[in-house]
């Protein structure tokens, strides 16, 4: 704090030292100012007039525009500023108040030092090698990351970083890290689901192809690996595989210790498995009820393409092959004099949603 | 113990904003009989507030290098892996950043007008230093106390958010610092009005002492909006160049104000005419440009350009806009009708054409405003949503540009105070006459979509040419008759920078034309081993690569470009780079460099084509793009040699001798 202040006022002394110096090389008198200003105005009035650049009547005009200027600043021959020392050391000394209250009260912090990165590295660095216990994982991979170039060929390096990486929430950088401990040693790389964890954050939550592969691989190393089970569960519950979920999730909780906290986790995620059935054969029965009355309809007006379009469609979604089988020769025999029809039906029945009744009746 | 950088930034910040308001102070207070003679001290005070300013920024600038993410602007647009060039840029890549930047061009553009304003009456030099001072107190307060730059952060985060990837681009690291050399040089010619507006003094001087600084103003203006139109042409990936995009208008607008400004202030300083004209568009310059900067920071506009919504922060901006502004009309309200009226002339003389250039810029910038605000008004008074788009601008704006550009080649070969228009005609009937064979050349090589889109190629083309060869008629007149080189090199510097930036236009404007015109393009979902056809070229996707950046790690495509006749024209390598710091991914533009054309390719989004990995890829054949960019940077080394023509630097140069008077001022006084 007195380090700043000192240089602070420094700082001010130097801007004041900057206007006094101005001052003294400025001209004290004002109007001989204006007169050897107007002067050389009429000497360059007068070098444009012999070299052309203007006529004489252009050249007279300017003459007297000069004269006239010179008339005001001689009636408004201003005393010298410098010749006024109690104002300026006033102002001064004004200036220099105000601009400190201001700093102090509304614009700085003077008790926050500066913390440039390296210097933080540094320390971080240095407290990483004493306690790295007390260093959080962002802060043990940005040191870590000091030794890319000189660790570059050493896989363990490479998982290590990973690992901090990914606790520090940077899944990007983990599975970019974690793959190159892959492809540096192979035959020795164990942490599939560790990969697959970490590509699974990177696309949101959704464990894709990619991911996948990386946990069959952990399981095949391992299987029980609890990890892999877990977000191959959360896959299948996503897709509807509920059967294949529940299976997933037991064995990640039969892989973990009783007292381990992500057992409520598990435990949760197996609970949800009941509740997505429940909930997926509740609509179910309810469209299932809603294709029965459509069928009905058609069965008693099957003069109805748009109709036939969403029952076709419905029976698809709902994976009833031989309902739908059933309901197209239906179709079919109701529109067998007219075949363009048929067509078009099955047409609109593979499109999107909503597509179907983009036909009338 | 370490000292904080970062507060001697703040504390310089603090200087600079209470330094400018003692400058304004001085100034004021000078008006009074008992402390005349105090006004004298704006000029150190400016020179202080610069440096305290320049300082500031400068700390500023160390503190990304730096990475010192206990500033907070420095966490929310840094990161410690960005390349050292957009860590230095990333300094006016924020809202914050940039109104430092804009702060530290306006007080350092006032100490200039000290350093350079020496040959200038002390009584006008004094009182547009007081405008100058009130501006940077309005200005620097505004920064230091609702949009602090150099704001702390404490516990400091480990790592920072990094800047926005499109910014990241050598093309935008130069684009603001150029716009806002532009956008704040007409404070100094505003300050300059105002301060002849109160003196009550406006004459021929007054518009030579102000020509400079419209001219440097509009030169760093011309190329800061060039480089914006190039970065939106090669980092957008859209293909084009100007939008119409409020914020692009929000630029045009003081840029087409200063152009009217530079022809009205030689009929002033000619003629003694136009006076009120020229110090309303003085005035009105310096609005569009505080406009510009309220735009981007209100809050009111979506676009890549606009800074994060804040209302609060742009009501204190509007409000500035309104009360520097508003002072400045009301003053030229009050002052005007006082003004001595200016000289007669002839409606066919050089004054005349540049009094109807003068309409015609003004009809035009009206234009531009009515499109750009009347969406805005809508949505704010009706709750309306609504968008002025390219074809209001190509049916209101371009006819009368076209008009106005017509006027120039006449204007440049009339003479002062009376003129015999069908003589200037008759010697511009051969410019005429090859700007239109070379228009009908144009013509048939291009096949329209219907006779309206001919016509308006031809007319393009025309005006374009016309400019250009008009022009180099006028350059042919005043070098024929002997040692035609010699006299070419022997024209005063301001006549060089005319022809220069009226071909420049004209460059630009053909270009424009034919850009526009005779554009193709095509959108496909390609996959490696696809082809695609576009006019006389073939584009073959023939693999990918990956890549790995500073900051991002890049998937690029090869494509080989081939001609109708099978040549390879070129190989492009576009990509799609993803910056994890930020999460962003941003296509990278590949350009296959023609003279004059550009081939044009983007690899966008990712799909999937029946199995195979395939990307949306959008190939571009841009004719004659390159003109569209040497154009305006022809127009401002025009606007530089005219800078450097000794006329106009009456004040500067008869500084040295106006410090030592002669026996020339004894004669005088």
């Amino acid at each position: 704090m007195l380090l700043l202040a000192t240089a602070c006022a420094l700082i001010t002394a130097m801007l004041v030292g900057v206007v006094a110096l101005w001052q003294r090389r400025a001209p004290g008198d004002g109007l001989q100012h204006a007169k050897a200003l107007y002067a050389a105005f009429v000497s360059d009035v007068e070098r444009r007039e012999q070299s052309g650049e203007i006529d004489a009547e252009l050249g007279h005009e300017e003459r007297v525009e000069a004269a006239r200027a010179l008339l005001k600043a001689e009636s408004e021959a201003a005393p010298s500023a410098t010749a006024r020392p109690r104002l300026a050391a006033g102002l001064i000394f004004g200036t220099a108040a105000v601009t400190f209250v201001v700093y102090l009260l509304f614009a700085g912090r003077p008790l926050i030092p500066d913390q440039p990165y390296k210097a933080r590295l540094q320390a971080w660095t240095h407290a990483a090698q004493q306690n790295p216990d007390d260093v959080s994982p962002e802060v043990l991979a940005a040191v870590l990351r000091q030794g890319v170039v000189r660790n570059a060929r050493d896989p363990v390096f490479w998982t290590f970083l990973a690992r901090k990486d990914m606790l520090a929430g940077h899944a990007y950088l983990a599975a970019k890290e974690f793959e190159r401990a892959e492809s540096l040693a192979p035959a020795h790389f164990a942490e599939w689901s560790e990969l697959g964890e970490a590509l699974t954050f990177i696309s949101g939550g959704k464990v894709g192809g990619d991911a996948k592969t990386a946990f069959d691989k952990a399981l095949a190393m391992d299987p029980t690996d609890t990890r892999a089970h877990y977000y191959l569960g959360r896959m299948n519950l996503d897709a509807g595989r509920y059967d294949a979920a529940r299976a997933d999730f037991a064995a990640a909780l039969a892989g973990l210790a009783p007292d381990d906290v992500r057992r409520t986790v598990v435990a949760d995620q197996l609970k949800a498995v009941d509740i997505a059935e429940k909930a997926e054969a509740a609509t179910k029965a309810r469209i299932g009820g809603m294709v029965s009355g459509l069928a009905a309809q058609l069965k008693a007006d099957p003069e109805n393409a748009d109709g036939w379009a969403r029952l076709l469609r419905s029976y698809d979604v709902l994976g009833d092959t031989a309902a739908r089988a059933k309901a197209e020769a239906d179709m079919k025999a109701h529109y067998r004099d007219r075949p363009d029809i048929a067509q078009s039906i099955l047409a609109r029945a593979q499109g999107a949603v909503g597509a179907e009744n983009t036909g009338g009746r | 113990m370490n000292i904080s950088i970062t507060e001697i930034g703040v504390f310089c910040l603090t200087a600079a904003f209470v330094l400018s308001a003692v400058q304004a102070g001085v100034v004021a207070a000078g008006q009074v009989k008992t402390m005349r003679g105090i006004e004298r001290y704006a000029e150190g005070i400016s020179l202080a507030a610069a440096i305290a300013i320049a300082a500031s920024f400068i700390i500023l600038i160390v503190a990304f290098i730096r990475s010192d993410f206990s500033v907070v602007n420095v966490y929310e647009h840094s990161h410690t892996d960005k390349p050292l060039l957009y860590k230095i840029s990333g300094a006016w890549g924020s809202h914050e950043g940039s109104m430092l930047l804009w702060c530290t061009i306006l007080l350092v553009y006032g100490a200039l007008i000290t350093l350079l304003g020496q040959g200038l009456p002390a009584s006008l030099r004094h009182k547009a230093l007081g405008v100058q001072g009130l501006l940077g107190a309005a200005f620097t307060g505004f920064t230091l106390f609702s949009s602090n730059p150099l704001g702390r952060l404490d516990p400091a985060p480990v790592q920072g958010l990094s800047l926005n990837p499109a910014l990241q681009d050598p093309a935008l690291a130069f684009h603001p610092p150029m716009l806002y050399l532009g956008y704040v040089g007409f404070s100094v010619v505003f300050s300059f009005a105002v301060a002849a507006l109160i003196e009550g003094r406006l004459d021929r001087a007054w518009a030579r002492w102000v020509r400079p600084w419209v001219l440097v103003a509009w030169s760093f203006l011309t190329v800061g909006i060039t480089l914006g139109a190039f970065w939106a042409y090669y980092e957008l990936g859209w293909g084009g160049w100007w939008a119409w995009d409020p914020v692009e208008n929000a630029s045009f607008m003081p840029w087409l104000a200063a152009t009217a400004m530079l022809h009205s202030a030689i009929v002033m300083e000619k003629r003694d005419a136009l006076k009120a004209w020229t110090v309303f568009l003085a005035i009105l310059a310096f609005t569009f440009s505080m406009m510009g900067a309220f735009l981007v920071r209100s809050g009111l506009l979506t676009s890549v350009h606009a800074f994060a919504v804040d209302p609060q922060r742009g009501i204190l901006l509007v409000s500035i806009l309104f009360v520097t502004a508003g002072s400045g009309f009301a003053l030229y309200g009050l002052r005007v009708p006082n003004l001595a009226p200016g000289g007669l002339f002839a409606p066919v003389s050089r004054e005349a054409s540049l009094v109807l250039n003068n309409l015609l810029l003004s009809a035009a910038l009206t234009s531009v405003f009515l499109g750009t605000l009347y969406p805005l008004l809508m949505q704010a008074v009706f709750d309306r949503a609504m968008s002025v788009g390219a074809p209001y601008y190509l049916l209101v704006f371009g006819p009368i540009m076209v008009a106005g550009l017509a006027v120039a080649p006449i204007s440049a070969l009339m003479s002062w105070k009376r003129s015999d228009l069908k003589g200037v005609l008759q010697r511009l009937a051969i410019a005429f006459a090859v700007a239109a064979l070379c228009a009908a050349l144009g013509l048939l090589l291009y096949k329209g979509a219907d006779f309206m889109a001919e016509a308006g190629y031809f007319v393009g083309l025309l005006t374009g040419f016309w400019l250009v060869f008009g022009s180099l008629r006028l350059v042919w007149e005043r070098t024929r008759g002997g040692h035609p080189v010699r006299r070419f090199l022997g024209l005063p510097l301001a006549t060089h920078g005319m022809l220069l930036a009226h071909i420049g236009l004209g460059v630009f404007v053909l270009g424009a034309v034919v850009e526009s015109h005779a554009k193709l393009s095509l959108q496909e979902v390609m996959a490696v081993g696809d082809t695609a056809k576009l006019g006389a070229y073939e584009l073959t996707f023939t693999g990918t690569y990956q890549a790995e950046g500073k900051n991002y790690d890049a998937q690029g495509g090869i494509f080989a470009i081939t001609d109708a006749s099978g040549h390879r024209v070129c190989e492009a390598r576009p990509q799609r780079r993803f910056y994890p710091a930020s999460n962003d991914v941003q296509s990278k533009v590949w350009l296959c460099f023609r003279p004059l054309s550009d081939l044009y390719v983007v690899m966008a989004q990712p799909q999937d084509k029946a199995g195979r990995a395939a990307w949306q890829i959008r190939f571009f054949y841009n004719p004659w793009v390159r003109l569209i960019f040497l154009g305006p940077v022809l127009m401002a080394l025009g606007g530089v040699l005219s800078l450097c023509d000794r006329r106009l630097r009456v004040a500067v140069a008869t500084r040295a001798r106006a410090l030592k008077p002669g026996p020339a001022a004894e004669e005088v006084a």
